[in-house]
């Protein structure tokens, strides 16, 4: 029997065509199963008027929670705010990640496994709670930070109420809780070299640089790309740290469009305006995403 | 091959497990009920001193005067929030326990319903007409819950600094503050101005001169006022200047985290402490006879009072639109509510915890017993206080909770007032620790913010 | 004269990466050391604490923080942080790994434009869907219950876990299912079987991302669960603080705190340790030496 489309597909590839996308089904099904409901009814609420006010009779009011954010010009700031937080905090992150991952990484390198267990303990404590003992540290009276820097004869440095220390405190306490995780990527990545690569490397009389350069760094920048552009996705939402550490101040001046969203919705009960901050938000980082991925090659890596 | 088929089972018992615990789970919380007569909900959030008084006394004596209601009690933190994201799926508790505040500005968004409805209005007269007011709208035509307590800031001092007595007005006060701070090296007051929020800001504007609402309008508050700009300004200079009270940081997480206020002052570190008498039974444990209560002093400058707001905790119960009660829930959940707020269930409470009360006649045997130097509540006997030196402390908090107050409005517009100002220790923040705007600039911030009824979103203030 | 000349600049370059390191694990081990020695001390504040009190001094070392914990329903937390955790980490290495498989391994037309919609899907933070998740999930039935938790966490880490599971067996020659498929073994036995036991490093790490991510919620947890009786670690540190007095004014008291965040640190820490030398292999197939 001749069959009407491409002869291509036999019976048997069809069947297995369709059992390849089985696999993928578990994934499709968990995602969609908790994404797809919540994020649609987002998105619909971010045009209407829900907020404590119209609890039960909430209706469809159009573009304006978006014509809010956008006329005011209130969400630039913020807009501008969340990308110092990502970017500030993602660069000193793969740096440091970077450099202990080298160091590490160099043969005859004594110490290696303990020095690397203490290096992964950040990584290894719940987070929410090294927060606030990070709290703790930075108060400008009382936090032994300040207790430290009088040793050293520098004044009290006034951490999480003026804008510049307080930008510098969140990003310190997030490369903290960070770098760990970006260490044992890189390493990780870095193993995957073979050590005959250095030597014979080590042999032609190259340096320790030139050696980074041509071995190390081509076979680990589809890793520091993947790593780097996964870990400026989650800190872009990465919520805590800057809810606990400033609260989004002083002022507006650390608030995150995520942090900012979620005071919206639950502190002054304006959810359609939250739900339309976190819609501005998405869009932006999706459109960031999806051309980091292409530039760095990635999205070839990862599907 | 072994090591695949040893996987494979591990990956199959293991599912079978999650499964199993979710049917578990599934079954053992979604029982449905089948006693007879009507099972309502109930979230609290109680102190460890307030559950024990509950569970104890006031919930066996409900159950046994109503046998045919049957209360499911969940442990909260209290968090309002949780109550609206449950009440916006129909899932809201029937009975709710909450502040007075935070519940009127749910009865606005339809979530609560209006007692006024239900309960012959007579009923009401019971109350005292602080706690009273702080659960009414609209004239007194709306009452969405009932209040068990009334709730107040008052000073609290630690007489070992004191030797004399403590000043009743400010510029003796200061004075003596500063003398301690440069002698004993503790810090005079420890109040956070960074984090402060607006239910004890408010307190501040009495004293010079200002209020934070035009009482009985139930408008917007006022707060673009020479008393708001001197309110801010007193505390920037105590803090900033004289250096008396402790600069204590903020962030969502300072409380939480540290509890410096209660911690300076629970350890001697600092002498004064603004708070409520929920905190009574710790500071009794850790000052003992040291304990002081007084009203929050005299402004020199202008003669008049700080005045806290008063407020209470009250029992709401939930619209069935909110809930999905029915009929039979709403009223047995309205006589719950009103055993909870009976003068026997107040008077539970405050021999356990002391929770002032809010009904009249409760509040006035102890106002006599105070009076004659006899009241002792169990919670007081435990840490070894006599009935007369207790009464001396109770007597500090009587007097500033019947005679320097602000009635506590319950409109909407005051959510936008306590989140904005709470939001606003970040605008504090700028004018406390940077002056880098003006106490003007923040108090129109704080107006522009109620004036819009929380509709825009935070004002910029520089 | 060329070789010692080398040899100085070897001694500089061990010199370098010795101090470097040195800073480098003072920073991480530092507010770890502090909360140890918080949680054997009576200090109730950080207004108690100075310099000096970062010296340990075992006179006054004392477990007071720890038996305050112990009187608290800590093992009834740790249970159900437990029960939630490892659910967790089944279904969420499950569901990547497989997907993992297929992207690296099978051919599925258009699964790039597939996978990346649904990773930007996940880009919503959770603190904005929370209302919607809770209306759906009321719906479903699935409040206070550990069955709706365990898929939400898992949906968080599904999506990157594919990506680094297909990054794994990329790096894995393909000889050997195949060699495993000409025994005789189905396609399936054959993808899974072997490659899984090959990319156990990765499988490990996912393993403990997911763990993490379940252990130590507050955010999700803290709006689907209302009962007691299902309180994790988590909630219970919270309750305990938030109402040590029924007031924020006063919070726990510090030490309590610590010891408590150390007892509900221990278990990651140990999975950890445990687990560190798959931890350096987690990129590729070649790490593994």
């Amino acid at each position: 029997m001749k069959r009407a489309f491409s002869n291509e597909i036999s019976d048997d590839n069809l069947k297995r065509f369709l059992t390849n996308y089985l696999y993928l089904l578990p994934i499709i099904g968990l995602v969609l199963f908790i994404f797809l409901y919540p994020i649609a009814y987002g998105v619909y609420i971010s045009f209407t008027n829900f907020s404590l006010q119209h609890f039960f009779n909430a209706t469809l009011i159009g573009f304006q929670n978006y014509e809010t954010l956008f006329r005011t010009g209130v969400i630039y700031p913020i807009i501008l705010q969340t990308l110092i937080w990502t970017v500030g905090s993602i660069i000193p992150m793969v740096l440091l990640g970077m450099l202990v991952a080298t160091i590490l990484n160099q043969k005859g390198f004594k110490l290696k496994v303990p020095i690397f267990t203490v290096i992964l303990l950040p990584w290894a404590f719940p987070a929410f709670i090294s927060l606030l003992i990070w709290v703790g540290m930075w108060n400008t009276n009382f936090g032994i930070i300040n207790q430290f820097l009088a040793l050293l004869g520098i004044a009290k440095v006034n951490w999480l109420f003026k804008t510049v220390p307080a930008w510098g405190a969140l990003i310190i306490t997030n490369l903290w809780l960070s770098f760990s995780y970006y260490t044992t990527f890189f390493l990780s990545s870095m193993q995957s070299v073979p050590d005959e690569f250095h030597e014979s490397a080590k042999v032609d009389g190259a340096n320790m640089f030139q050696r980074f350069s041509k071995i190390t760094w081509p076979s680990i920048k589809g890793a520091v790309a993947f790593a780097s552009i996964s870990g400026f996705i989650y800190t872009w939402n990465n919520f805590y740290p800057i809810y606990l550490l400033t609260g989004g101040g002083p002022g507006t001046s650390t608030y995150s469009l995520t942090v900012y969203s979620y005071s919206q919705a639950f502190s002054f009960y304006n959810y359609s305006l939250g739900a339309a901050l976190s819609v501005v938000s998405v869009i932006i980082l999706a459109i960031m995403a999806v051309f980091m991925l292409k530039y760095t090659k990635v999205l070839d890596m990862i599907s | 091959m072994r090591s695949s088929a040893t996987w494979a089972i591990v990956a199959v018992v293991a599912i079978i497990v999650v499964v199993a615990v979710g049917v578990y789970y599934f079954y053992s919380i979604y029982k449905p009920v089948t006693t007879s007569g009507v099972t309502i909900t109930y979230w609290q959030a109680y102190s460890p001193q307030e559950y024990s008084a509950f569970i104890t006394k006031i919930l066996p004596a409900f159950e046994a005067q109503y046998p045919n209601i049957h209360v499911d009690i969940t442990n909260v933190t209290l968090s309002t929030t949780n109550y609206a994201t449950a009440a916006a799926a129909g899932n809201a508790p029937n009975v709710y326990y909450d502040s007075s505040n935070d519940e009127g500005n749910l009865y606005s968004g339809g979530l609560l319903v209006n007692l006024k409805n239900h309960i012959n209005s007579t009923y009401f007269n019971s109350f005292a007409p602080g706690p009273l007011s702080s659960v009414s709208q609209a004239n007194n035509t709306v009452v969405f819950g009932l209040p068990v307590n009334e709730n107040g800031v008052l000073m609290y001092y630690n007489k070992h600094f004191f030797p004399n007595g403590i000043p009743g007005n400010t510029s003796a006060l200061l004075a003596d503050l500063t003398t301690l701070n440069q002698t004993q090296h503790v810090w005079g007051f420890a109040y956070g101005v960074g984090s402060t929020y607006g239910y004890r800001f408010a307190g501040w504007l009495p004293g010079f001169g200002g209020q934070l609402f035009q009482y009985k309008t139930y408008g917007a508050p006022t707060l673009n006022t020479s008393a708001m700009i001197n309110a801010l300004e007193f505390w920037y200079n105590v803090t900033y200047k004289d250096h008396i009270n402790a600069p204590l940081g903020s962030g969502a997480g300072v409380s939480f985290a540290t509890g410096l206020e209660g911690q300076l002052f629970e350890t001697s570190k600092a002498a004064v402490m603004f708070d409520g008498p929920w905190d009574l039974v710790p500071l009794i444990q850790a000052l003992g006879t040291n304990l002081g209560t007084a009203p929050e002093p005299m402004v020199s400058s202008t003669g008049q009072h700080f005045a806290p707001l008063l407020g209470a905790t009250a029992i709401a119960v939930s619209s069935s639109q909110a809930s999905g009660a029915t009929a039979a829930q709403i009223n047995a959940s309205i006589l719950f509510a009103q055993f909870l707020a009976s003068p026997q269930a107040e008077l539970w409470m405050y021999n356990g915890t002391g929770d002032l009360p809010s009904n009249a006649a409760a509040l006035s045997s102890l106002i006599t017993s105070a009076n004659a130097g006899t009241l002792l509540p169990s919670f007081a006997q435990s840490q070894n206080l006599t009935a007369s030196e207790f009464s001396t402390v109770e007597k500090g908090i009587l007097q500033q909770m019947s005679g320097y107050t602000s009635p506590t409005p319950s409109t909407p517009q005051m959510n936008y007032y306590y989140s904005g100002l709470a939001d606003m220790h970040t605008e504090l923040g700028l004018y406390y620790t940077n002056k880098t705007i003006t106490a003007q600039a923040v108090a129109s911030c704080v107006q522009a913010f109620i004036a819009s009824n929380g509709t825009t979103v935070l004002p910029s203030c520089s | 004269m060329k070789i010692s000349k080398y040899r100085a600049l070897d001694a500089a370059k061990w010199v370098a990466s010795y101090s470097i390191i040195a800073v480098v694990v003072l920073f991480a081990i530092f507010p770890l050391y502090y909360v140890v020695l918080l949680s054997f001390s009576k200090i109730p504040s950080i207004s108690n604490i100075t310099i000096s009190s970062m010296i340990p001094n075992f006179s006054t070392f004392t477990l007071s923080a720890y038996q305050a914990v112990a009187a608290s329903p800590f093992f009834m937390w740790l249970a159900n942080s437990l029960i939630l955790a490892f659910g967790t980490v089944i279904v969420a290495v499950l569901v990547a790994f497989i997907a993992g498989v297929a992207l690296a391994r099978l051919h599925v037309p258009g699964k790039k434009a597939l996978i990346i919609s649904l990773y930007i899907l996940t880009f919503f933070p959770f603190t904005s869907i929370v209302i919607p998740v809770y209306l759906g999930f009321a719906h479903l039935r699935l409040l206070n219950n550990f069955l709706g938790l365990i898929l939400i966490y898992s949906s968080g880490t599904a999506i990157f876990g594919a990506y680094m599971a297909k990054i794994f067996i990329d790096s894995v020659p393909k000889d050997y299912e195949e060699a495993a498929m000409v025994d005789g073994e189905s396609r399936f036995r054959a993808l899974f079987t072997i490659l899984f036991r090959i990319a156990r490093p990765v499988v490990v790490f996912l393993a403990l991302i997911a763990f993490i991510g379940a252990y130590t919620d507050y955010a999700v947890i803290n709006v689907l669960v209302t009962h007691g009786s299902l309180y994790t670690l988590m909630l219970g540190l919270y309750h305990v603080s938030a109402t040590a007095s029924g007031s924020q004014t006063f919070a726990v008291n510090l030490n309590i705190f610590a010891a408590f965040s150390i007892l509900m640190g221990l278990p990651i820490i140990v999975l950890y340790i445990v687990f560190q030398k798959y931890l350096t292999q987690m990129y590729s197939v070649s790490g593994i030496k």
